[in-house]
């Protein structure tokens, strides 16, 4: 059974907030939420599992990928390559991630990161209750955490 | 000096490499626990290792318990560079030898002021 998440909207918004200064000495703007997911999108997802089951998602368009992994390895665009643009944001949600976890009060494992080309394929992902919009240098941002009845339902595809 | 950067995540050597090499170290990067031993057993020895906790074939963890358990390896300052943040965690990873623990996200200046502790002050020349 899940323990109870004690992360509140402005937590998330927080720990993106942090995860974005520190990282690329930038800060995130608040943006509306997605009206659909766009063909483009590039998802980064950690899932936690112990105390509480289910998963940190980042995602971003391919171009605000592109921009996070060219600030990370400080790295003009034209020099990245696809497999560091996963590897960037890959790292950004585990970072997240591991913050998301030291909000709780028992014992989880974070597992390794898994990076998506288009929309993720974590179910319910769009409806996750905790959800955070933002943009960074003008790409869309979004960071979701959801329960495991997500998780569970990736497993199973 | 020599510093090793530990981390599966190559964005993340990156970003620690230009910190560390700022403060004046040479720096050799190993991709999980397992091939930085390898690099050490090939004479790559560092003054000091950041290492990340959750990588694949060999985690933060098993990497210091190894070092640890060679005689010639002692002297090396081991310091973690992780999310992970469960306190009984940090206190494994001490128990087991590492000497400090960053949480990510960290700053550079947060860094600088470890490796200071640790007794790196100038830093390294």
């Amino acid at each position: 059974m899940n323990e109870t998440i004690m992360l509140e909207h402005r937590d998330l918004e927080d720990i993106v907030s942090q995860v974005w200064t520190s990282l690329m000495a930038q800060e995130t703007a608040n943006a509306a939420p997605w009206e659909s997911v766009a063909s483009d999108v590039v998802a980064a997802g950690v899932a936690i599992s112990g105390c509480w089951n289910g998963w940190v998602v980042v995602e971003t368009s391919q171009q605000g990928a592109l921009d996070l992994a060219s600030t990370l390895f400080d790295l003009p665009r034209d020099e990245i390559a696809p497999s560091d643009l996963a590897d960037a944001l890959g790292e950004v949600a585990n970072i997240v991630g591991g913050s998301v976890k030291s909000t709780l009060t028992g014992t989880a494992e974070l597992s390794l990161p898994s990076v998506e080309h288009g929309p993720s394929t974590i179910a319910g992902l769009s409806e996750a209750s905790l959800q955070v919009h933002a943009a960074w240098q003008s790409h869309p941002l979004r960071i979701s955490v959801l329960d495991d009845n997500s998780k569970s339902t990736k497993e199973q595809s | 000096m020599l510093a090793m950067v530990i981390d599966d995540s190559r964005a993340m050597r990156s970003i620690l490499r230009r910190i560390v090499g700022e403060l004046g170290f040479e720096v050799v990067e190993a991709a999980d626990g397992q091939q930085a031993l390898d690099l050490m057993d090939d004479g790559q020895v560092p003054q000091i290792a950041l290492i990340d906790w959750n990588m694949p074939v060999l985690d933060g963890l098993g990497f210091v318990t190894s070092v640890r358990s060679r005689q010639e390896w002692r002297d090396i300052t081991l310091m973690m560079v992780t999310t992970e943040s469960e306190h009984g965690q940090i206190v494994r990873a001490l128990a087991a030898g590492a000497h400090e623990y960053v949480i990510k996200p960290f700053t550079a200046d947060a860094i600088a002021e470890k490796l200071q502790l640790l007794g790196f002050a100038g830093v390294a020349s």
